[in-house]
């Protein structure tokens, strides 16, 4: 874990709705953050963070965990969906890397392929069309289609994919759920007493 | 409705399987669920920070025997939430192995030729298959399906991880309605 980006977001520094009190940052202090990921911005987590705590002004400390509990869940959406979406691409990868040492789709090993082949296994994911239009001109010529690639490529990681699939859903209800309960104790803690006579001071 | 016949043979049957026998067979059994610690009773310091951030007390010490409303449901959802806290933690550890993992296989070819992966057996097996002996070979492979890196074993321990999230969710989700149920009473009360 030396080697990830650990981002710490500190929950007290999380309470902007000026109705916690010093005692509130302090327990607030003592509860664990979220740790970034590799390739995961900061700046955006930071960003949805804000909007949330705009959105959900939480009022007391516990009330601040189980916002950020909600961001937590965001935010792993976010990175589930990532994750996903990088199993299939590493794989589509890996199945085009056979592609051009074998003239076949399918995963070759690291010792089976030379530097050409992976140079133009990785410019055919490219983001940037100028790079990824060479690699897909040579794929031409094998006549194989990307659309070949990506079904070899899902068919193989299927069982991997789904599981994330299936936690995004399920992060779906959990949030719906935590949010209907974190708006059932706001309104617990504003709910006005019954017979509640002002004592003047 | 069960018959009597069948309400016989479940009782016939379940005197047949009541788990294991043996001193070792129990106490292996007793173990199963030590291997993540998961199911233990979380730390009682885990617990008394939680406890102080739901009553917004730093100086408040949870009382297992005490008699008011309040405070069990507060320790309840403290031990819930602590749970919940272990439990996001082994999730969060299982998925950054995996975005790891991930992260090395994506990483642009280097100009230093192939090199070894240890965290993909099959490579081992694919660079040593001409040199060794099958009982090695077959350790290997055997390596290669059920070694704790590879993506098969990584996706079963993310599984794992997410049904004990979700089964802490849900106590902790009881646990938080039992506290707001709580609170007017003691409003009003007070």
């Amino acid at each position: 874990m030396e080697d990830f980006l650990v981002a710490k977001s500190n929950l007290a520094n999380q309470i902007e709705t000026g109705a916690a009190h010093a005692a509130g940052s302090e327990l607030l202090d003592l509860l664990p953050g979220i740790e970034l990921f590799p390739g995961e911005d900061e700046t955006t987590y930071e960003g949805l963070r804000q909007a949330f705590m705009a959105d959900l002004a939480p009022g007391t400390p516990y009330e601040t965990a189980l916002a950020h509990n909600l961001i937590t869940l965001e935010w792993e959406a976010i990175r589930h969906r990532r994750i996903r979406d990088g199993l299939l691409l590493a794989e589509y990868r890996d199945q085009a890397m056979g592609v051009f040492s074998k003239g076949e789709v399918g995963a070759v090993s690291s010792f089976g392929r030379s530097k050409e082949d992976e140079d133009a296994a990785f410019a055919l994911v490219n983001p940037d069309p100028e790079i990824r239009q060479p690699a897909e001109l040579q794929l031409a010529e094998y006549q194989i289609t990307p659309a070949e690639i990506l079904a070899k490529a899902y068919r193989q990681v299927a069982k991997s994919v789904e599981i994330h699939e299936r936690i995004l859903s399920d992060i779906e209800i959990r949030r719906r759920r935590l949010r209907d309960d974190f708006d059932r104790l706001k309104t617990a803690r504003n709910r006005p007493v019954e017979d509640a006579e002002v004592v003047e001071g | 409705m069960s018959t009597a016949r069948q309400i016989e043979a479940n009782q016939k049957n379940a005197a047949k399987s009541t788990g294991p026998k043996t001193g070792r067979g129990k106490a292996k059994s007793a173990g199963n669920a030590r291997a993540h610690g998961l199911t233990t009773p979380p730390a009682l310091e885990a617990v008394t920070r939680w406890y102080r951030t739901i009553l917004d007390d730093i100086s408040a010490v949870p009382d297992p025997l005490s008699q008011n409303e309040t405070g069990r449901a507060a320790l309840s959802l403290a031990e819930a939430e602590a749970q919940l806290e272990r439990a996001r933690g082994a999730e969060e550890q299982v998925l950054a192995d995996i975005a790891k993992a991930l992260d090395q296989s994506t990483q642009a070819p280097g100009d230093g030729g192939p090199t070894l992966d240890l965290d993909r057996p099959d490579e081992i097996f694919e660079v040593l298959k001409d040199e060794m002996d099958p009982e090695l070979r077959m350790m290997i492979k055997l390596l290669t399906r059920y070694g704790p890196n590879t993506t098969k074993s990584r996706t079963e321990r993310l599984r794992l991880s997410q049904r004990y999230r979700r089964e802490a969710e849900a106590r902790r989700r009881r646990a938080l309605h039992r506290w707001i149920a709580v609170q007017p009473r003691e409003q009003i009360g007070a």
